[in-house]
């Protein structure tokens, strides 16, 4: 990533004030206009993996389905090597590979089937065969290769789909929740490959997931967008870094008590929680028990609590709002 | 590319289920019209026995001068050996008929021929059909009486009193003709007739299929996103479920021709046509099969186009293959027909055209006429394709 960047990396994908609206048919037979997403704006570069967040609802598909040309935007453009998506598909999408919501596959056709038809469609792979076998090695199906797709569990439906999709060695890969369906090995292994893929060939990787520690994990850089607007764009350690301080969970017999003495010695966030008082704060944890018991308070028990992607994702969208 | 991803497409719509159902059903096609023949012959042969009219040595059929059996049997021995013609119909008694001397016996039309008034008499039959509201929603009387005053005007003016000759009398009338005649052509013709309506059947699966399917399955997504042209991608699936089809059919033709040859006699005859009411002639009976065979490709292409327009629209492949189905039942034209609009109708428009070269074709509804049922027939074509293409150049893929 670091050599990369010295390289003087290259923008692939560049999201320009993308806005979608559609009428929505209501019970009452009246139409509903949704703002799916709203003035967008985001770019992807080479040898970066990123993460695409946000609630069920918030646009991440929309998004993903007007890069990938499935989707008019109502206004804006969405480029891919300088060559518009919208005016351009031909030459926009020639180096892109993504499996979009679900990997919905050719269940009828054996596995090998279904990467020849898709290199067929996609064109400009050298020695098809040779590369199939590859792909299929890579993501761990060459030995079930000529089983028919629909006898296949959903995790190696979606190895499969991420398959076809970096068939061509993509410049720019986008998935939608990839690490759906795979167990926690699968999960790790895809995570490799992934990084892998970014890191040491170069390829621009945007993934969406609700699976906030995973992103965590496989991300370079976060996008979080709720209600159709782009709330957050940081990198993962600008991200926990500059969401919120840390808390320290203090559990006491007199918890009013305590509140006070931290509000007044330290001048810090603290609310009260149960017995517990919790205090949004950078100070050591030692520092504010011994306040507390010279003034007059029992400190049961200290607990230091980290902020992670998740509380961040919470805070940036206002508690998540839906279900994530 | 395109000629990968058009390729692929037809690969895509041959499944080996299909393949084997279209090939039982071609065995079991084989064996019913071998068992209706048999029943068909011993029917007509006993109708002939009873009626004493077959010439002797000819054991189909019998001689068209002589629809009413007046005929005596001096005037035949006169005449050179009667050929071979499978068909027991008649001209229409209603409008008259040619008797052995060669001359026109036109009943109540012979009056108004003689004096040139035929103008009259179709504005009689108009008004009164039209009165009666029959016109628009019943056999096209008017077209009837044109096309039999041609053909008689034809045998008159190319004084073919004496020549043999069958009236084609349009598809129904081919198609019970061809169960009575024990000849390749006839086998030909009810072989195909049946496996082409099989073959339409699945002309209209493949093309509900070709995107209803791929929408609701999801495939459809996968391919959006490759650098594919969305105009390149309609066409190919367009052209694929066409190709497909043809493909079938022109295998049912070649079974059909392989084995009406093994099992049967090769007969042809020189039937009368009037195309369009208005352009009477002669050609060989073969002309009638081909015909046949170009009316069931042409109703196939145009229920592929309807098929993949509805299921393109409705994002539905089921539906897109229970309405062309249903419309193919003419349940919706005989409803519809009763509100004289039945000329206009796609499934009239696609299944006549064959019968605009019959004489007095009862197929035929009021107000119509060859060109102006290609027009309807075209419009719709333009309708279907153009809708597929531009609800799929603008629709967002879900």
């Amino acid at each position: 990533m670091i050599e990369l960047a010295r390289m003087g990396v290259e923008t692939i994908l560049e999201v320009r004030n993308v806005s979608k609206t559609y009428k929505d048919l209501q019970l009452n037979g009246k139409f509903k206009v949704i703002n799916a997403l709203i003035n967008a704006s985001f770019e992807v570069s080479q040898g970066e993996i990123l993460g695409f967040l946000g609630p069920n609802g918030a646009g991440k598909s929309t998004a993903i389905k007007i890069i990938t040309s499935l989707a008019a935007p109502t206004s804006g453009e969405v480029f891919i090597e300088g060559y518009s998506v919208q005016k351009q598909k031909e030459l926009a999408l020639r180096n892109v590979g993504g499996v979009i919501e679900s990997p919905d596959l050719y269940l009828e056709m054996s596995g090998e089937l279904n990467l020849k038809y898709f290199a067929a469609i996609t064109g400009g792979i050298d020695n098809v065969e040779q590369r199939i076998a590859d792909v299929l090695k890579i993501v761990g199906l060459y030995e079930r290769r000529k089983d028919l797709v629909k006898k296949y569990s959903l995790g190696m439906k979606q190895r499969l789909g991420i398959a076809q999709a970096i068939l061509k060695k993509p410049k720019l890969l986008i998935l939608d929740e990839p690490a759906n369906g795979l167990d926690p090995v699968g999960i790790k292994e895809i995570r490799d490959m992934l990084k892998h893929f970014a890191h040491d060939e170069g390829m621009a990787i945007m993934v969406s997931s609700h699976q906030l520690a995973e992103m965590e994990l496989m991300c370079d850089r976060v996008i979080i967008i709720n209600k159709g607007v782009i709330v957050g764009e940081k990198s993962i350690e600008e991200l926990r870094g500059g969401v919120s301080v840390d808390s320290i969970i203090i559990a006491t017999d007199n918890p009013q008590l305590a509140f006070d003495i931290l509000k007044e010695q330290f001048s810090i966030e603290v609310t009260i929680s149960g017995n517990d008082v919790i205090a949004v704060t950078n100070e050591p944890a030692a520092s504010l028990t011994r306040e507390l018991v010279l003034g007059g308070v029992n400190v049961y028990g200290v607990k230091k609590k980290e902020v992670s992607l998740e509380d961040a994702f919470f805070e940036m969208t206002n508690g998540g709002e839906h279900n994530v | 590319m395109f000629k990968k991803l058009y390729l692929w497409e037809i690969r895509k719509m041959i499944s080996l289920k299909g393949i084997i159902v279209l090939a039982a059903i071609a065995v079991l096609a084989l064996l019913l019209i071998n068992a209706m023949f048999n029943i068909t012959m011993e029917f007509t042969s006993e109708m002939y026995e009873n009626e004493a009219q077959l010439p002797e040595g000819d054991e189909n059929g019998k001689v068209l001068e002589d629809p009413e059996g007046e005929e005596n049997d001096s005037g035949a021995e006169e005449q050179p050996p009667a050929p071979e013609i499978p068909f027991f119909g008649s001209y229409n008694p209603v409008y008259g008929s040619l008797n052995e001397d060669g001359e026109i016996e036109l009943s109540h039309l012979e009056a108004q021929l003689a004096k040139a008034d035929i103008e009259a008499l179709y504005k009689e039959t108009r008004e009164n059909t039209v009165k009666n509201k029959y016109f628009y929603r019943s056999p096209d009387q008017i077209y009837m009486l044109k096309s039999w005053v041609t053909a008689f005007r034809y045998i008159v003016d190319a004084k073919k009193y004496n020549v043999p000759m069958r009236p084609f009398l349009g598809a129904t009338d081919s198609a019970f003709e061809s169960l009575t005649s024990k000849t390749m052509q006839g086998f030909m013709s009810t072989y195909l007739s049946l496996m082409g309506t099989a073959i339409l059947y699945y002309g209209i699966v493949c093309g509900a299929n070709a995107y209803g399917k791929e929408i609701k399955k999801g495939t459809l997504k996968m391919v959006m996103i490759r650098p594919i042209a969305r105009n390149k991608l309609t066409l190919s699936k367009l052209l694929a479920a066409l190709t497909v089809a043809t493909a079938f059919f022109v295998g049912a033709i070649a079974i059909a021709f392989v084995y009406g040859a093994i099992a049967y006699k090769s007969v042809s005859f020189t039937s009368l046509f009037v195309f369009n009411a208005s352009k009477a002639f002669t050609a060989s009976s073969n002309l009638t099969l081909i015909l046949v065979v170009l009316s069931i490709l042409i109703q196939t292409w145009v229920y592929i186009t309807l098929a993949m327009a509805i299921s393109t629209l409705t994002k539905n492949n089921v539906l897109g293959i229970v309405i062309p189905i249903i419309i193919t039942t003419s349940i919706p034209m005989l409803i519809l027909t009763q509100f004289g609009v039945g000329r206009f109708l796609f499934s009239y428009s696609a299944a006549t055209l064959i019968d605009y070269f019959a004489i007095g074709s009862s197929m035929l509804y009021g107000g119509s006429n060859f060109w102006l049922n290609l027009a309807v027939l075209l419009s719709y074509v333009t309708i279907f394709v153009s809708s597929i293409f531009i609800i799929f150049k603008k629709r967002d893929i879900a």
